[in-house]
């Protein structure tokens, strides 16, 4: 999810409003028969390890290339690097499925005087995040490891001001500015270092989750319509986290009929004022309002409902921050839903989400790819 | 009248083609207002035997070696910032509106060119505030508003400024482009150098690839709208679907007093290649790999987000185009004395070219 278009935050009305049933529900709640296990699981955990910040996305690309070549009718990468990857080409009707592979993360910028690296974001970081992280610069050579750098709190006067770009730097532990530019050039782009790590409740902890696994959702929806009556092109987007970049020309590209979108929203199960109505673990989020087609946000919903699926609602008065805001205008107009994955602490290294959500996200969308029309 | 020596560098560009820049950088084209420099760009290139066209909101096309191979777009903006007369008051002064980003210190005190009455005719005038006199130090201190200036050209009554200037004619400042520093130098200072260097880099690529007979389709295109944000470009990609597309602009270095927060970049130390989020780094290393192996100068830069330029864009136009940036660096942005240095300009076409040549070779992917 982008921040460029933050709608409303403020919440639509949970479906769920059995409240004893919610709470006898024993996790895990979700009793369909998709399950992300073997080599999907291992594809998922791979992805969301690969760094690949806006503009930089090949290797996220690639993988995705190699995973969806064992299945797919056909793939292609477009003029901006999206991946377009088709089953059932040719079919009567088309609906593209659309997550972004990019991820929010840092440029470098200027290496100064002492071999320290200087950058710019990437996206919409709260710059409190970044100080004190290891990180991964990937350069034409391969990948280093550095830290966020700043001044030791016994050199600052003021500890309550908020930390601005122009007080951080990296540290390659480059001595020089020389040995600093023999391994890095301007422009190579800084992902923060942490690996994915799944709890024993199958919640999983990462970055990048913004917005892997909306596009590995597409994928597997794609994966799961193939022999269907229904071509179904899963587009991994590019460029989001800058604008919902990537998006616009894939959706006009791909030329699909009808389209969801697929992000991650932020979520109502922690501390503070959340602006938000969903929960880690209770559903997908089905998104309501100006920005999307009403018609496949209630589809979506009754489809839900008859098939015993939980599912979330938000809503928003404006753009819902997501490629959807742009597929919808993409060519002549494209029909658009948006469908979310709770996850908290958007947009810092520990993004944190249930697979289960995941796992009724495909069941759901494969479920309205697949009506009967 | 000099001989020049041996030991003299050769000069970055031929007589014609500096004459060219030089006619170009004259012309009055403000965003909406293109069609002078427009023309006479379109001139240069059919001279230069490119099939020439234009699409239907005036950005002009050049096209040489059609079908020779695959298609690159060669994209400079062809309009300026400027101004628009908005109102012509009882007295016959002018007000105006700003065509594009002006930092409105630099207008009182200028002399302009507007494009008047009958149709395009030349109008002397001059942007005045209030005489230093009148104001208040509070008022001294501040930078002018664009509803403090006015325009006065040599009128008495509204009536006698109608049959000179019509609501909505366009306005630059009367300034001539010329070379300055000492015999050996080779900078130039002008208005419109953001972004007619552009236009005059993307029309030159052409005509060496042509000359060269390269086995690439170059399209080279003057797109109008750049200075507010309209991009005429998005639509020039847009309608040839190029597989590549380098933009070409102007950039500020860090080698003015006060500019050292931009960088270590500075005049005559070749064109300024943009890597980041926006472009297409696939295309962008080419572009890098050719410089490279023809051991060309150039100076990396990166941005996190948009480029600010005509590639921020072409990127989501049409089904996406993989786009690069090669800009030329350029002091004194959106003033009249931007000042530019004729090598970079050199280095910044012959890079592009090398870049082709690359990709032709290549076999064209």
């Amino acid at each position: 999810m982008s921040n460029f278009h933050t709608g409303t935050a403020d919440s639509g009305t949970s479906d769920n409003t059995d409240d004893d049933a919610k709470d006898e529900r024993a996790l895990p709640y979700y009793s369909g028969d998709v399950r992300i296990e073997h080599a999907a699981l291992d594809f998922l955990l791979e992805l969301l390890d690969t760094p690949a910040p806006s503009g930089f996305e090949e290797p996220a690309a690639e993988l995705v290339e190699r995973y969806a070549a064992e299945w797919a009718d056909d793939i292609h990468t477009d003029g901006i690097g999206n991946v377009h990857v088709t089953v059932n080409r040719g079919a009567k009707h088309r609906v593209l499925v659309t997550g972004h592979i990019d991820e929010i993360g840092f440029v470098v910028t200027r290496i100064d005087g002492k071999g320290l690296l200087r950058f710019e974001q990437v996206g919409g970081w709260d710059l409190s995040i970044p100080p004190g992280q290891r990180v991964r610069v990937v350069t034409r050579d391969g990948v280093l490891v550095g830290t966020v750098g700043k001044l030791a709190p016994h050199q600052i006067k003021d500890r309550n001001k908020s930390t601005q770009l122009k007080d951080l730097w990296v540290d390659i532990g480059a001595a020089t500015a020389d040995e600093a530019k023999a391994l890095v050039r301007i422009g190579d782009p800084i992902v923060i270092d942490t690996k994915p790590h799944m709890f024993g409740n199958r919640r999983i902890m990462s970055r990048s989750v913004d917005d892997r696994i909306g596009a590995f959702i597409a994928l597997e929806v794609a994966r799961r319509a193939k022999g269907s009556d229904v071509e179904v092109i899963a587009l991994c987007a590019t460029r989001e986290e800058i604008g919902c970049i990537g998006a616009l020309p894939g959706a006009y590209g791909a030329d699909p009929d009808e389209a969801i979108a697929i992000d991650v929203t932020w979520t109502s199960d922690v501390p503070g004022d959340h602006q938000a109505d969903a929960d880690v673990g209770k559903g997908p989020v089905v998104a309501f309002g100006a920005a999307t087609r009403s018609r496949i946000s209630r589809e979506l919903v009754d489809i839900a409902h008859d098939a015993g699926i939980d599912v979330q609602i938000n809503a928003s008065g404006r753009y819902t921050g997501t490629d959807g805001d742009v597929v919808a205008r993409a060519g002549r107009g494209i029909p658009v839903g948006v469908v979310s994955v709770p996850t908290r602490y958007l947009h810092s290294p520990g993004e944190l989400f249930a697979l289960e959500d995941a796992e009724a996200g495909i069941d759901l969308i494969h479920r309205w790819v697949t009506r009967e029309r | 009248m000099t001989t020049a020596s041996s030991d003299q560098p050769a000069p970055p560009f031929d007589a014609a083609a500096e004459q060219f820049l030089l006619e170009l950088l004259d012309e009055p084209a403000p965003s909406g207002f293109e069609e002078p420099a427009a023309a006479r760009w379109r001139q240069r290139a059919s001279a230069i035997g490119a099939d020439v066209t234009t699409d239907r909101i005036g950005t002009s096309f050049a096209t040489v070696n059609r079908a020779a191979g695959t298609r690159i777009a060669i994209i400079g903006h062809v309009d300026e910032i400027g101004l628009v007369v908005s109102r012509i008051d009882s007295k016959g002064f002018l007000k105006v509106s700003p065509i594009g980003g002006w930092d409105t210190v630099v207008l009182p005190g200028q002399r302009v060119r507007i494009l008047g009455t009958p149709a395009g005719a030349t109008v002397i005038g001059s942007i005045s505030r209030t005489a230093i006199h009148a104001l208040d130090a509070t008022q001294r201190a501040a930078a002018p508003q664009m509803d403090d200036l006015s325009i006065d050209i040599g009128v008495s009554s509204a009536e006698e400024a109608a049959t000179l200037v019509r609501v909505g004619d366009p306005v630059v400042i009367d300034v001539t482009p010329r070379r300055i520093g000492g015999p050996a130098s080779t900078r130039l200072m002008s208005r419109s150098i953001d972004n007619r260097v552009g236009a005059f880099v993307a029309l030159e690529v052409a005509r060496i690839a042509h000359e060269r007979g390269i086995a690439a389709e170059v399209v080279a295109i003057a797109s109008v709208g750049e200075e507010i944000g309209m991009g005429g470009s998005a639509a020039a990609t847009y309608a040839i679907e190029p597989t590549r597309t380098c933009i070409v602009d102007v950039t500020t270095p860090g080698d003015t007093p006060g500019a050292a927060d931009l960088g270590d970049y500075a005049l005559g130390k070749g064109p300024i290649i943009s890597r980041g989020s926006t472009l297409s780094a696939r295309v962008v290393d080419e572009l890098i790999a050719a410089a490279e192996a023809a051991e060309l100068p150039f100076q990396l830069r990166a941005k996190g987000l948009r480029t600010a330029t005509d590639a921020d864009q072409t990127v989501r136009s049409g089904r996406g185009m993989a786009t690069c940036l090669v800009s030329v660096p350029a002091r004194y942005l959106h003033t009249p004395v931007e000042q530019v240095d004729l090598t970079d300009i050199r280095t910044s076409i012959d890079v592009i070219v090398a870049w082709i040549e690359h990709v032709a070779a290549k076999g064209n992917l």
